[in-house]
């Protein structure tokens, strides 16, 4: 696996009969997926939706990581779990997918990116390993789950770097611009700032969701829930107003 | 379309098996296809991804589902439009 991660990711386009494996790999993979999905469904009676990484993407990542990583990407194979649950339910059902599948090859691994937010992003992650081979199961509240999807959506629109903390794109390069009039570079300036703003009030909204959810699963009886959920519903309200056609 | 060759499931509720072709610019849903396993729909992924290779704008995905409906909730951001995702909040 990692000699074939190391030569897909030489040259410009990898080698086809490399890539032929790769499928071979993927398929393998999404027969794993089916036989874990279908024991999540059957003995949590949960229902998951599932995918394997686009080969594009696992391209990406190799050439990232220097193409040692093909056997130990843990998110190759993958799961998302979404519910009308709050964090305590949350919690549950990741200790759940845990026992289910503590006979695996390696003990499951849970990622609690709600402790450590990525740029905004939460949700508890379960890393299993039922056939050797890591599979990914995302478990997310309602409110993690529209939040990530709205900011890949954004990131889709304005640079998916956005998820790494990184500036929005104007969506041109330089030499596209070539003899752009002031006009044109101004108005293209505010359409940065728009995106700017856009991104920084979703990244925004992201805490005022947190801060909600965790009072609601800490201090649910909390009389002062109620006026945080008014805020945050004005919050959002506020913020789909502001979304601009054009972006 | 082609819906593959049949396949023992070991599901036991019928379920969705889908090849979606989005654009990431433009972010909208150019392609969606079904396939009768995720054999099959894995398959023409690799057709997909060959077919629309050197356009890494293009995002091609295999999903399974319980329905389609519950693949719009779980990957909604293949379906809807931004302010549709946002209208969804609650």
């Amino acid at each position: 696996m990692e000699q074939l991660g190391k030569r897909l990711v030489t040259g410009d386009q990898p080698d086809a009969d490399d890539l032929a494996l790769l499928h071979q790999i993927l398929l393998a993979r999404s027969e794993q997926l089916e036989v874990a999905i279908a024991r999540v469904r059957t003995e949590l009676k949960l229902a998951p939706t599932s995918r394997v990484k686009n080969t594009g993407t696992i391209l990406e990542k190799l050439r990232r990581q220097g193409g040692w990583t093909l056997a130990s990407m843990q998110d190759i194979a993958g799961m998302r779990i979404v519910g009308p649950f709050d964090r305590r339910g949350q919690d549950e059902i990741v200790a759940q997918l845990a026992g289910l599948f503590g006979d695996g090859t390696s003990a499951p691994k849970v990622i609690d990116r709600r402790e450590a937010p990525m740029h905004g992003y939460r949700a508890v992650h379960v890393v299993v390993f039922p056939a050797g081979s890591p599979i990914e199961i995302q478990v997310r509240t309602a409110r993690q789950h529209e939040w990530a999807e709205l900011f890949e959506k954004l990131a889709d629109l304005v640079g998916r770097g956005i998820r790494y903390g990184e500036p929005p794109q104007s969506g041109l390069v330089e030499e596209e611009l070539g003899g752009a009039s002031a006009a044109i570079r101004e108005v293209i300036r505010l359409r940065l700032e728009l995106r700017r703003a856009t991104v920084a009030q979703a990244l925004a909204l992201a805490e005022w969701l947190s801060a909600v959810e965790e009072g609601e699963s800490t201090a649910p009886e909390d009389p002062e829930l109620d006026a945080m959920r008014r805020s945050i519903d004005a919050e959002i309200a506020a913020f789909r107003e502001s979304l601009a056609d054009e972006l | 379309m082609d819906v593959g060759r049949e396949l023992e499931t070991p599901y036991a509720v019928p379920v969705a098996h889908m090849l979606l072709i989005y654009d990431r610019d433009a972010g909208k849903l150019v392609r969606q296809e079904s396939y009768g396993s995720s054999d099959a729909a894995m398959r023409a992924r690799f057709a997909a991804e060959n077919e629309f290779s050197g356009h890494s704008e293009i995002e091609i995905v295999a999903l399974v589902a319980e329905s389609e409906e519950a693949a719009r909730i779980t990957h909604g951001r293949y379906f809807l439009g931004l302010s549709a995702l946002a209208e969804r909040m609650s």
